[in-house]
């Protein structure tokens, strides 16, 4: 039982790690129906950037260091839309397009980070004192809790800002019927930028925690998350913000408990299985309604 | 007149024929023979993909996986049970083509983004396997002294033997390919690509065509693989990493969607594009990133291979003047 | 006269509306047959249920004496069935050669081994359908386009070539779902001569159409559906002045 409590703990960790970026994925989805292949690699990115800030400036107050990131993170995000799928957008090309397209951007942001990094792991800075707490019998250590904690105010933020705020109804509107969206005289331009701004910025909170709980920072971070990030997305439904951060909760606890009972070698397997099922299974996801193509 | 485009046409490819036959007998080193090798492999395995990517518009991210099952298949079954090489290559292309026709049709019921990442985690799983899988594959040391092909008296211990028989399979293939494309079936796979509700409309199975395509394609994939195998004689999981699906899928965009020839032209160019910038890898996905991009933003601006040819060869005749 | 197409007792839901409410109807061979009634009555899903892209919610469908609740899209073309669509959909990419050849892809028997290899039948199958698909185009008098991409093609051609390319399979009935829309009165007239010219060769005709002009000519007979129900039918005199068809297009609605 106290095996299975820490478990679960660890779950609870990688599951807000992957929610953040899952979101991300989701929100894109849903105004542009496209799968946002530069993702996974904008939550390396992002992690890169914190630790840059923080190993160039040490004196900056953490809390500045990680909204900096974030805003830069987000800033890349909006750039790369502006760049690449903004054009293409506007050309009306066929899905396929902008997907090779984000292929291509997320191997170019790699390759970037690579040549400016390198390819060995760094150890990634934290900004507190790595402390263990136990609670019963089970063992919570600090970078657990701040990752939870973090992940909750910022998942409640979201939650109201979609449904409280004007840009966060413009959003949904626009997500609904962009067209109609465009002639109630929303600017649909500027709501996918905030889009892709929002996701990115939060790929790279995702990016910064999932590196504060490995302790380390390499340039294929990005690679396996953004497959099982997406795994969420698509579990709960794409384009369902909710759907997707309980899909990442699944996700992960899939992948602790497969690592913690069965074994370790199999832990990116299941994920990979349970997208693969999913997919097959039930392609719109647990928490979608299912809509009749039209003809 | 169309007689003459036909003669001119058919002595263009005798020409290429001999220029290809006599090559390995140009004095070239080693290397240079052994790249050519790997241009063909690539060739082989980016027509597959041209298939169901290009010429079917179904986005496949997972071509690689399929060229390392064509791999470790070759080599294990000329390892371990000892198979003649050029038998064990031709059973691994087919079961190649077994397992893709299997798994495109359980992905195959997907389409656009979704087709895209799942058989990219299909490609995972199978490299996931691979590395697990110890026992048989020897997991991440990977497998060695993959034996060469030797046919009768015929060894092929050399690079020059095995040149001609890659370009051998690398004709079939071409040849293959241009028969499926021009055929009722590549009709089809056209017709897939520009409008789904049409094809099935005009009383075409689409899930059985594009699974035909898949299966296509990896067994392509496949016969390259299992070339590539016991052309390295030394094969880890990493054959199948998605850079190299991600290169696979370059050839084709580049190429133009469903181009064949400009498929081969694409696989020729970021075949050599590696070793002209040896030393530099970075560089290299740099700029395979970058191709993807422009393609596609050259594409939205309506600027076609056809348009840029014309501008070339038109400058090319103001010149003199 | 037995009834080529029979629909008893339709209906189909999408979460709530009623799309298509108890509609029975039977369409008699070689007739031509409008479907009309407002925006919103129900006349593109009842197509889209006849030809398979909805399954009906209950209800029977029975074409040339077969039921088709179960068919799937591609097996209708090859009992006889074809069909067009509301806006132009043809393969814009594809010569119009080519969309006509398009047409005989659900009858191309080359399994799919053979496709790997150019066998002699494969290709005598290949070069039939290539002559079928050029005697079409010379009998609606297109030939001279058969080389050009579609959608370099006027809007016009681009319709009948839809016909055109549903007809590929001489289907017993041919459903067309808004063939006048979009056209300009001239190409409207055009149109008319151009149905009546394929009941000639053989084929039974249902139409959607909001061209009343059209519809009041060519039709046998007319069904008016209102509020995915069937509210009346008749010969085309019967229609027009049936006090309760008046009062749907004339009346509180507009």
């Amino acid at each position: 039982m106290v095996y299975f409590m820490q478990l679960v703990v660890s779950g609870l960790a990688l599951g807000a790690v992957y929610a953040l970026t899952a979101i991300g994925y989701s929100m894109v989805y849903g105004v542009l129906e496209l799968i946002n292949f530069a993702h996974g690699t904008v939550f390396m990115v992002g992690a890169y950037i914190y630790f840059m800030i923080v190993t160039a400036f040490p004196q900056i107050p953490w809390f500045i260091s990680f909204i900096l990131a974030m805003a830069v993170t987000g800033l890349i995000g909006v750039i790369y839309e502006r760049l690449t799928v903004k054009p293409l957008r506007s050309a009306g090309m066929p899905p396929f397009a902008g997907l090779i397209c984000l292929i291509g951007v997320s191997t170019v942001l790699q390759q970037l980070m690579f040549l400016l990094m390198g390819s060995a792991t760094k150890q990634y800075p934290l900004f507190f004192e790595s402390k263990v707490f136990r609670i019963g019998s089970i063992n919570i250590n600090m970078t657990q809790i701040i990752i939870i904690a973090i992940t909750a105010v910022i998942l409640c933020f979201l939650l109201f800002f979609v449904n409280k705020t004007k840009l966060g109804m413009s959003m949904r509107a626009v997500a609904q019927d962009s067209n109609a969206a465009e002639l109630m005289g929303m600017s649909v331009n500027f709501v996918i930028g905030l889009t892709f701004f929002i996701g990115s910025a939060l790929a790279c909170l995702s990016g910064i925690m999932s590196c504060m709980n490995f302790r380390g920072i390499d340039i294929s971070v990005g690679n396996t998350m953004a497959i099982k990030a997406f795994t969420a997305t698509v579990l709960g439904g794409i384009g369902n913000l909710w759907g997707a951060a309980i899909g990442a909760f699944i996700i992960s606890f899939a992948e602790v408990m497969t690592a913690g009972y069965v074994t370790s070698n199999l832990r990116d397997f299941s994920a990979f299985a349970i997208l693969i099922i999913i997919l097959l299974i039930k392609p719109d996801g647990l928490f979608s309604k299912k809509v009749q193509k039209k003809v | 007149m169309k007689k003459w485009g036909k003669t001119k046409k058919s002595v263009f490819i005798v020409i290429l024929l001999l220029f290809f036959s006599l090559l390995p007998f140009a004095g070239l080193s080693d290397y240079l023979v052994r790249v050519v090798i790997m241009l063909m492999i690539y060739i082989i395995a980016a027509l597959g993909l041209n298939m169901i990517s290009g010429e079917a518009g179904q986005v496949s991210m997972g071509q690689a996986g399929f060229f390392a099952v064509g791999a470790y298949a070759s080599a294990l079954l000329s390892l371990k049970l000892g198979l003649p090489v050029i038998l064990s290559m031709l059973l691994a292309t087919v079961i190649t083509g077994i397992i893709s026709a299997a798994l495109g049709l359980l992905a195959l019921r997907l389409s656009g983004g979704y087709l895209a990442v799942i058989t990219l985690a299909l490609s995972e799983a199978i490299r996931l396997i691979i590395i697990n899988w110890s026992s048989l594959t020897n997991g991440n040391v990977g497998l060695v002294a993959i034996p060469r092909p030797s046919l009768g008296p015929i060894h092929f211990q050399g690079y020059t033997a095995y040149y001609f028989l890659t370009f051998l399979f690398t004709l079939v293939i071409i040849v293959v390919s241009k028969n499926m494309i021009n055929s009722n079936f590549g009709l089809r796979l056209k017709m897939i690509k520009n409008d789904e509700i049409v094809s099935l409309t005009s009383g075409v199975n689409i899930l059985r065509d594009k699974v035909i395509a898949f299966a296509v394609s990896g067994l392509f994939a496949g016969l390259a693989g299992a070339l590539y195998a016991h052309l390295m004689r030394f094969i880890e999981p990493s054959v199948g990493a998605n850079t190299r699906s991600n290169l696979f899928l370059c050839m084709v965009v580049l190429g133009g969607m469903g181009n064949m020839y400009g498929t081969i032209v694409a696989a020729v160019i970021l075949g050599l594009l590696p070793e002209v910038l040896r030393g530099f890898d970075a560089l290299n996905q740099l700029i395979y990133g970058m191709i993807l991009i422009l393609a596609m933003l050259f594409k939205a601006k309506n600027i076609s291979w056809e348009s840029v040819k014309g501008r070339i060869l038109t400058c090319k005749k103001k010149k003199p003047e | 006269m037995e009834p080529i197409l029979k629909i008893e007792n339709v209906c189909k839901s999408f979460g709530g509306l009623k799309a298509v409410n108890e509609v029975s109807l039977e369409i008699p061979k070689g007739a031509i047959v409008s479907l009309i009634g407002p925006n919103g009555a129900g006349k593109t899903t009842l197509f889209n249920i006849i030809t398979g892209f909805y399954h009906a919610d209950s209800g029977e469908i029975f074409f040339d004496g077969r039921k088709t609740n179960d068919f799937k899209i591609y097996d209708y073309v090859k009992v006889g069935m074809a069909r067009t669509f509301q806006n132009v959909r043809i393969f814009k990419e594809l010569t119009v050669l080519e969309n006509v050849i398009a047409g005989f892809q659900g009858i191309d028997p080359t399994g799919p081994l053979s496709i790997l290899f150019n066998t002699k039948k494969k290709k005598w199958i290949e070069a039939e359908m290539r002559k079928k698909a050029e005697d079409l185009l010379r009998e609606f008098g297109y030939e001279s386009y058969a080389q050009d991409k579609c959608k370099n093609l006027p809007y016009g051609i681009q319709k009948k070539l839809e016909i055109i390319r549903a007809l590929t399979c001489d289907p017993k009935l041919l459903l067309l779902d808004e063939p006048a829309a979009g056209l300009n009165s001239q190409e409207s007239i055009e149109l008319r001569g151009y149905i009546s010219a394929l009941r000639e060769r053989g084929h039974t005709i249902v139409l959607i159409e909001h061209d009343m002009k059209l519809v009041m000519d060519i039709s046998d007979y007319v069904y008016v559906m209102d509020y995915g129900m069937l509210l009346t039918k008749g010969t085309p005199e019967e229609v027009r002045t049936n006090p309760k068809v008046i009062e749907v297009y004339m009346g509180k609605r507009r």
